[in-house]
């Protein structure tokens, strides 16, 4: 049980560095780029022919969607392995 | 006096109360009190945290920020949004786990002091109080808007419900006033989102030529930049966002009310869900204002937009819509107001009271009385406050709280949480770094200090309007650089902490231990 | 606006007026049950849809002008005209009672009535109704644990719909509905959602109604059960059916009642008696189905019945057969002069009574088995008496013929006495008191005889002991003891002492010894536990005290206790029954 136990909590750590280096990363190049492209970033994408900064403000919603869901499953999962002692 | 707009308030203040009656009559134990027992589910959890977080300023702030400032307003949606992901990923399971009904708990759990205890507890009581002000503050303008009452009465009226509400029904009150607001605004945005798209024929493109037209920037409309001259705001304002929710006590606490981490999870995901359309929805709100309104007619009637969303209602649905949608505002306010007397009741009775006061020996009877006794006078404290500042400009309180949380708890809840070397006195200098730099860079900033219109009739010592950037470092560096210079503590506490924190010896909120 | 808030009041007291006339009739109190069956839910949404069109027909047409028309909406209107509906109330009534697809199809009658009358806003008027009428069902499977919601409730859910109905008119018809939904919005809102308040508290009193209903049935069918039970006590059938017949009678009021056995008529009461005659053989087909399957038959037709008479006021029956132990024991015949009287309640009640009193007769059945059995027992028990008595007699008899024959046959006659006793004893529980104390006078001259010179037995006894009934072999099995246990060890000069005496409306018993007493340690245990044969006490008097308290009581109960001069003493009472008391009084 006790190896187990850190298993899971090596596992867990990883999975929450890299989930969430990933999202916030894609939340903060935003104003980053504001900060550092703003020419590039002011060009009209296809999206209605918006600026590209709108187009990645408006992904921010399904991305924060994604990764909370994808957060959840995965955690669920590493629980009930470590319930089951099935984790490697 | 217009009779539909009294009827559809009068509609929304009975239902509450009678929701709070129904509340009542369960709310005889502390447990039940403080966090409903623990037995909302998930779902019902998300909803009411998503309730608790849409305050009267995302309502009509955020929809009138967009109409007049474009991209720069709707970046505010996306720092409350994405904050989320750091609440959940970070501290969201831990707290749960580690405390009981308050964020004092959390810390004690880890060092057992009533410093410690006051230290949080006065942060909790600070932010709730700096958040509900405004909130106060606006209801008084919408009750006046609205059925021309007069400002303090309208306060008054908020003020007595927000009251009743928590001191007699408590958290379950608390939480299903606020699922009924998340039902009756998700519903009414989204009618009002398709009236709006109806006037467009269901044609986006349309919509935004109409976007163009209506403002003066033109097709700059959509150029980043029309709020926030500077670059470096942007990204203090999205640092502040994004880590301010991790600190705000009135939703931290919200984590204690479900029955373990799994639901915990599952109610941060509903609330997301929730948010997340909201602020889709309120981006489409805000272009259908500006593209129906034009921005001029918007900034002579109110500079800070507030009144996007009324008067959006008023042209596509008149009277009846205007009702409606006023009563949803209505039904904002007082949610989070509840929200927000819960949290620094729970702050103050059961902190300060009950663990340092009484020393933890208070019956339940007494804590009852205790808890209840401070809602009461939290409450009226907050409206006699809300009524003596009619007149000034509250709307900078907001995001204070938000730089606040973010600058001061967040660190404070964080490295308790992860760190081993953190120590008592570190919390204490971090709090402190983080909490007096952000008060005074605001106080030193545009917000106050504004030779037009600020409190100090003066030239700004600081430049930005958003401070964060700069206080949140200053809280985490405090927090390092006191615990790193006071004494070591031993590792092996860490160890059984940090396995508590995220496994979970859960102290099951419904008194059953599992892991 | 009030002037149309009030018109539109007015409407819906008319609707109102239709819907409690709807909840009188007994198709709509089936509804409720909800049962579910794909075509009564179609019926049921015809109903509604119905109803939301008849709504609608009270509504009232607003003009361009702004002014309004007050007739019946019967025909089409035309296109700048707008027909305010009140069928949201009637669909939102279908939803919260008949669930989510009631709603939605009601909605879609009612609605498409609506699109086919045109005029403005029908588009919004359509589509809000089945939209309605699927959130209502939803809405009242999430409030699911009550049948129907309550009134209040209903008020403030019945806010949603026309607010809905407004914000789809916005929606769909953008710039020109906003005066429109200005002007009707707030009176739809107050008058809906008060009408569906209103419906819904006539639904919940048709409930309550049903409930009180069933509640009164239960109370009655329970009274006639208490009622029947003296009468199913009774041993003769006729007795019983006789009693059964009035009984049903008077408390369920049908037109007449008629309890049989399994082949003619038993007892009779109510209308028809003329023909319907005690000793009737069982003829109607049902009847005999009924006895047949075991099972409640009813007929409806009059033709079923077969009665010759056609004259005869009865058309109706409902036949119960009263089982008892799997057969038919009594067939119980409600007699009706219409069809038409013979409701579900009435159904269940005869029901519920053939169950019950098939049960009852089980039960007494197995009552009087069970004091058969216990009899029984007790004849065993009394059969249990000590076979080396004859035995040793004859041999005395034997020894005695040649020394001294009048001994011999004294002693013979009363072994013969004792004898005839004994047999009696296999066929009664209690006998004469006077028989068995001449069975125990018996006893003790054979015994006197056999010990003659080491014992001495004195008996005494009143002279009158008539009309005292006493278990048999109560009193020789203790002189019996007293002389084998009680005298093992003494050589000369034993004496046992028999008394029996009447004291204060008792008679008492007694029969002492001058032997070695019972052993200290079984004394408690003596009469209350059969002990084996070696020790002194043995079965003897654990049998006569079993039976004394089983027939007769605790009170008479064995007395056990060592004399203090040496010896033990038993005994027992018994109590002189009333009557004989009062008889000796009086003289």
């Amino acid at each position: 049980m006790e190896r187990n136990i850190e298993l899971y909590l090596r596992k867990r750590k990883r999975m929450q560095i890299i989930l969430l280096s990933i999202s916030l990363l894609f939340y903060f190049l935003l104003p980053l780029s504001l900060i550092f492209i703003p020419d590039v970033m002011n060009q009209p994408s296809f999206f209605y022919k918006m600026p590209r900064t709108w187009l990645y403000a408006i992904l921010q919603i399904p991305m924060t969607w994604v990764f909370v869901g994808i957060y959840h499953i995965m955690v669920t999962r590493l629980e009930r392995l470590m319930r089951k002692e099935e984790l490697q | 006096m217009n009779p539909t707009y009294f009827l559809f308030l009068l509609y929304i203040i009975v239902c509450t109360l009678i929701i709070t009656y129904w509340a009542a009559k369960r709310t005889k134990t502390t447990p039940r009190f403080y966090v409903a027992a623990g037995k909302l589910t998930g779902y019902q959890n998300g909803m009411a945290i998503a309730g608790d977080f849409i305050s009267a300023a995302s309502f009509l702030g955020i929809i009138g920020m967009v109409a007049l400032r474009g991209y720069d307003g709707f970046l505010y949606s996306i720092g409350f949004l994405v904050s989320y992901i750091v609440v959940l990923f970070l501290i969201a399971e831990p707290i749960h786990r580690l405390g009981k009904y308050s964020l004092g708990d959390v810390v004690c759990a880890r060092f057992p002091d009533r410093n410690m205890r006051l230290m949080m507890a006065l942060g909790t009581v600070i932010i709730s109080i700096f958040y509900m002000i405004p909130q106060l503050v606006a209801s008084g303008f919408l009750l006046r808007l609205l059925l021309n009452l007069d400002y303090s009465f309208s306060v008054l009226i908020v003020g007595i419900l927000m009251t009743i509400y928590v001191v007699t029904g408590g958290m379950i009150a608390t939480s299903w006033v606020q699922i009924v607001k998340t039902v009756l605004l998700m519903s009414g945005t989204f009618l009002l989102t398709l009236i709006v798209f109806s006037h467009f024929n269901w044609n986006v493109e349309y919509l935004i030529e109409k976007v163009k037209e209506g403002t003066p920037f033109g097709k700059d409309f959509f150029l980043p930049g029309h709020l926030f001259a500077n670059p470096v705001e942007f990204l203090s304002l999205q640092l502040s966002l994004v880590l301010g929710t991790a600190g705000l006590p009135h939703i931290l606490i919200r984590l204690f009310t479900v029955r373990n981490t799994f639901q915990v999870r599952r109610s941060l995901i509903s609330s997301t869900w929730i948010i997340g359309s909201f602020y889709s929805m309120t981006l489409l709100l805000g272009f259908g204002t500006v593209a129906l309104l034009g921005h001029e007619q918007l900034n002579a009637l109110d500079p800070t937009g507030n009144i996007a969303a009324p008067l959006l209602a008023y042209t596509v649905g008149g009277d009846f819509l205007l009702a409606f949608i006023a009563a949803i505002a209505f039904t904002t306010i007082i949610a989070v107001v509840a929200g927000l007397v819960i949290a620094a009741t729970t702050a103050f009775s059961h902190d300060i009271v009950h663990h340092i006061w009484k020393k933890g020996r208070s019956t339940e009877k007494e804590q009852l009385r205790a808890a209840r006794l401070s809602a009461l006078a939290i409450g009226m404290i907050s409206t006699l406050f809300a009524l003596s500042l009619e007149t000034i400009n509250v709307t900078f309180l907001v995001s204070i709280t938000f730089i606040v949380a973010a600058s001061s708890i967040f660190p404070v809840l964080l490295l308790t949480i992860y760190w081993k070397r953190f120590t008592k006195i570190g919390a204490f200098t971090g709090f402190a770094t983080g909490l007096l730099s952000s008060l005074l860079l605001v106080i030193f900033g545009p917000h106050v200090m504004n030779p037009i219109d600020g409190w100090i009739r003066e030239e700004p010592l600081f430049s930005l309007y958003n401070p964060g950037i700069i206080s949140i470092p200053l809280g985490f560096c405090g927090a390092i650089a006191g615990s790193l210079l006071s004494r070591k503590r031993s590792a092996n506490e860490f160890e059984r902490f940090f396995a508590r924190a995220q496994l979970g010896v859960d102290a099951g909120r419904d008194g059953k231990w599992k892991v | 606006m009030e002037s149309l808030t009030i018109t539109l009041f007015e409407r819906l007291g008319i609707l109102l007026v239709i819907a409690f006339v709807m909840t009188r009739t007994p198709g709509f109190k089936s509804l409720l049950y909800r049962r579910y069956s794909v075509k009564m839910s179609l019926v049921h949404a015809c109903v509604f849809g119905l109803f939301g069109i008849g709504a609608t027909m009270v509504g009232i047409i607003i003009e361009p002008g702004g002014t309004v028309k007050h007739d019946l909406i019967l025909f089409p209107v035309s296109s700048d005209q707008f027909v305010v509906s009140l069928s949201l109330v009637a669909i939102v009534i279908a939803g919260l009672l008949g669930g989510p697809v009631l709603g939605f199809l009601a909605g879609l009658i009612a609605g498409s009535h609506l699109l086919f009358l045109g005029g403005l806003g029908s588009l919004a008027n359509g589509f809000v109704n089945p939209i309605t009428g699927l959130l209502a069902g939803l809405t009242a499977r999430f409030f699911s644990n009550e049948r129907v919601i309550s009134a209040l409730k209903a008020l403030f859910i019945g806010v949603f719909p026309p607010i809905l109905h407004m914000q789809l008119m916005l929606i769909l018809y953008t710039d020109q509905a906003v005066a429109m939904v200005n002007m009707i919005g707030l009176p739809l809102v107050l008058s809906n959602s008060t009408a569906i308040a209103i419906f819904t508290a006539m639904i919940g009193v048709v409930l309550r109604e049903q409930e009180n209903e069933a509640a009164l049935a239960s109370k009655q069918a329970l009274t006639i059960a208490k009622e029947a039970l003296p009468f199913l006590k009774k041993d003769a059938p006729v007795d019983v059916a006789r009693g059964i017949a009035d009984l049903l009678f008077s408390r369920l009021k049908p037109a007449a009642v008629a309890v049989s056995d399994e082949r003619e008529v038993l007892a009779y009461k109510g209308v028809g008696g003329d023909h319907h005659l005690i000793g009737d053989p069982i003829q109607a087909p049902l009847a005999l189905q009924a006895i047949r399957e075991k099972k409640m038959q009813v007929a409806y037709i009059k033709g079923d019945l077969n009665c010759s008479y056609h004259t005869c006021p009865l058309e109706a029956a409902i036949y119960i057969p009263v089982e008892e132990d799997h057969q038919v024991s009594f067939l119980i015949t409600l007699y009706f002069r219409k069809p038409e009287h013979i409701s579900p309640v009435e159904l269940m009640m005869a029901q519920g009574l053939g169950q019950f009193m098939s049960d009852q007769l089980n039960m007494l059945a197995a009552e009087k088995l069970k004091s058969h059995i216990r009899d029984t027992k007790l004849r065993n028990l009394q059969a249990q008496i000590n076979p080396h008595f004859l035995f040793n007699t004859l041999q005395l008899i034997a020894g005695l013929i040649r020394e001294n024959p009048e001994s011999a046959r004294h002693t013979t006659l009363q072994l013969a006495s004792y004898m005839r006793f004994n047999l009696r004893l296999l066929s009664k529980s209690l006998v004469e008191l006077e028989k068995e104390v001449e069975h125990a006078e018996a006893y003790t001259a054979i015994i006197q005889e056999r010990f003659k010179g080491r014992l001495t037995i004195t008996f005494k006894r009143p002279q009158d002991l008539a009309n005292i009934f006493i278990p048999p072999a109560t009193i020789q099995p203790l002189i019996e003891n007293a002389v084998q246990h009680g005298l093992k060890n003494v050589i000369h000069n034993a004496r046992v002492e028999v008394v029996i005496e009447k004291k204060s409306g008792r008679v008492d018993f007694i029969v002492r010894d001058n032997g070695q007493g019972f052993p200290e340690k079984i004394l408690p245990f003596v009469g209350k536990q059969p002990i084996t044969e070696s020790a002194k006490g043995g079965t003897g008097i654990y049998n006569v005290n079993q039976r004394l308290i089983q027939l007769l009581g605790e009170n008479s109960q064995l007395k056990i206790r060592n004399l203090p001069e040496g010896g033990s003493e038993v005994r027992f009472s018994i109590m002189i029954p009333q009557k004989v008391r009062e008889g000796r009084m009086s003289g």
